[in-house]
């Protein structure tokens, strides 16, 4: 017998025995604040209606993955096809889902109209954006174009795009969206790219919008069957996939979730080198004879001192705003972080921990004797209070339950999620420029599209 | 129990708001009649706690603060409850024990009476605080001033030794 029938007969017995209020306590009044200063304080805290009654829900928070981004360009293509099948959907009625793949994959379900209808998450880094409430809420009923948008916004502001890198031939972001309908619709598909590749110009970031329509001769039942579907993956996953199955998610999304640890940790370490590396081309200027610093030198000194101080200002601009060390203004306080993390990546054999990187962490490169340096190493560099917990659970083995899997998964989720939405939101509030026609179009011929 | 709609109504039932009061009541009565049974290990006790928590929350209403977390401040109160109750019957006359109920009209209550026999005292706390009362296990190591790490061991321990000892029940 499972455990997880353990906790339903728990359930079962606390519905059979947990009173009913009595008429004895339904009597007793109840005491409100005894001075009119206690009465108006507490009033003064409280101004929200009465909540609306919800059925209970077992919620799983969902699991947050960084992806590198990459640069990208739009393209359509079309595979529409008059269908055959019209004839069986009343006049008027068009099913369509809109699958939008960044590396959060949802789906969005939408009416006759292209509105949406629910939300759908395909993936664990789905469960971000759909498991808020707001968020999912406030897409419903906008246009399938409106709701792409926000989705991309969404995505952008929790970190799935770089906002550092604005393009180049290697390195680019990406993203993927699919109308299937009953029916062919190039304009709403149209709509959706031109909407997305706008927003993305606004933003000064170069995306990649491969943009494709697909006819689905069983939309309705396609539509019905997304919307049956929880709006969590993870919730999903549960409901319909082993045990083992979990488990292997679990590891997964954990080896996953080590893994942008790594990549944040490493990015922090090459910020301090780099800004230590354009601080000594500074001191090195040959008009800067007293070898001042950045934070001290005229920075209209020269085109060779302009040109560092306005790099070493966006760096220490992106390790303000990504790790909180506000070296901005002044070298004692950025002297002052860089030795407290390299105090704490003393004993870290960065090197070996780059190939890890590019290894990718897995149970082959992470768990096992073999690798108990690495995990050390690992630990050291990245230590936090969330790898702690990861750490933990991979040492000591995946947990072995579906109830235990969501637990931790929830956590990792959850923790990760709060943590990036800050640190992003913060990112993407700046103002960056926005990409012309022109800079597109040279950026699409770079990238050879 | 959702964290925020328990906050609101609490913060509600503080205004003296007694529909405020049974939605409340309605919402965690399951949580606090498990805690009290975990305690007490037996229904009609835990019967008594229960009400007797919600008694103290009619009483004490106006002193909660909004903000704060009142699932937590629920949970304490019927801690305390249950734990000056086993008090009270470490002083009772020992002739009076089983005589509060007739056993054959209690409910039948086997994953109750599972956990109140294999779990410790912690154990038993931090399984119903994640299971039933909905906490995280970093949310559960800072109410409870353990490590992290140690709430986790816990309760992946006391998981294990419910899935052996219902094993063993079933078969």
């Amino acid at each position: 017998m499972k455990k997880r029938d353990f906790f339903r007969q728990l359930e079962q017995d606390l519905d059979a025995a947990a009173p009913a209020m009595s008429d004895r306590l339904k009597e007793q009044p109840i005491r409100t604040a005894r001075t009119p200063a206690q009465a108006k304080e507490n009033s003064a805290k409280t101004s929200s209606p009465l909540p609306a009654a919800k059925t209970p829900v077992r919620r799983f928070p969902r699991r947050f993955t960084a992806i590198a981004a990459c640069a990208a360009a739009v393209v359509l293509c079309a595979f529409a096809a008059v269908p055959l099948f019209k004839a069986f959907f009343p006049a008027g009625e068009t099913a369509a889902c809109l699958y939008i793949d960044i590396n959060p994959s949802l789906a969005l379900t939408l009416d006759e109209n292209y509105k949406v209808r629910k939300a759908v998450s395909r993936n664990a880094d789905g469960d971000t954006l759909t498991e808020n409430d707001e968020f999912s809420e406030s897409l419903i009923g906008l246009s399938a174009a409106d709701a792409a948008v926000k989705v991309a916004e969404q995505a952008a502001r929790s970190g799935y795009f770089d906002f550092f890198d604005k393009g180049s031939e290697t390195e680019y972001n990406e993203m993927s969206v699919t109308l299937k309908s009953s029916g062919g619709n190039e304009t709403a598909l149209s709509g959706i790219r031109d909407s997305l590749v706008d927003y993305f110009c606004d933003e000064g970031i170069y995306v990649y919008v491969n943009a494709a329509e697909e006819s689905d001769p069983d939309a309705g039942e396609t539509r019905k069957a997304l919307e049956s579907r929880p709006a969590s993956y993870v919730e999903w996953v549960a409901d319909t996939q082993s045990a083992e199955e979990m488990t292997l998610l679990t590891e997964e999304t954990a080896y996953r979730y080590a893994s942008d640890l790594l990549k944040d940790a490493l990015r922090k370490y090459d910020l301090f080198r780099s800004i230590d590396d354009l601080n000594a081309r500074i001191r090195e200027d040959p008009d800067n004879p007293l070898g001042l610093s950045y934070w001290t030198i005229n920075r209209d000194l020269n085109d060779n001192v302009r040109t560092l101080c306005a790099e070493t200002e966006r760096q220490l601009e992106a390790l303000y705003l990504l790790y909180g060390v506000d070296g901005r203004s002044s070298y004692l306080a950025y002297s002052a972080a860089k030795t407290a993390y390299d105090a704490s990546v003393l004993l870290a054999d960065v090197d070996a921990l780059r190939e890890l990187d590019k290894a990718g962490i897995n149970a082959q490169t992470f768990g096992g004797i073999g690798n108990l340096s690495v995990r050390v190493n690992y630990f050291y560099f990245v230590s936090n209070d969330i790898l702690y917990d990861l750490v933990t659970d991979i040492w000591n083995g995946a947990v072995a339950t579906v109830e235990e899997l969501l637990s931790d998964l929830g956590s990792l989720i959850a923790d990760r999620a709060v943590t990036l939405l800050e640190r992003y939101s913060a990112v993407f509030a700046l103002p960056r420029e926005s990409i012309g026609a022109t800079e597109y179009d040279d950026f699409l011929q770079r990238i050879g599209k | 129990m959702d964290k925020k709609q328990i906050d609101a109504l609490m913060t509600k039932v503080a205004e003296g708001d007694n529909r405020a009061f049974e939605r409340l009541y309605e919402e965690t009565r399951r949580g606090v009649y498990a805690f009290a049974y975990s305690y007490l290990g037996n229904p009609a006790d835990a019967e008594d706690a229960t009400e007797e928590v919600y008694f103290t929350v009619k009483r004490k209403a106006y002193l909660y603060r909004p903000g704060t977390d009142a699932r937590a401040w629920l949970f304490q109160i019927a801690k305390n409850l249950s734990l000056d109750e086993l008090r009270r019957r470490k002083q009772r006359p020992e002739s009076l024990e089983g005589l509060s109920s007739d056993p054959s009209e209690q409910p039948k209550l086997p994953a109750l009476d599972l956990m109140t026999a294999a779990l410790n005292e912690s154990e038993k706390e931090i399984v119903l605080l994640h299971a039933v009362w909905g906490y995280k296990h970093r949310e559960i190591a800072k109410m409870t001033g353990l490590p992290l790490g140690t709430v986790t061991w816990k309760y992946k321990s006391a998981a294990e030794k419910l899935r052996r000892a219902w094993k063993e029940e079933e078969s």
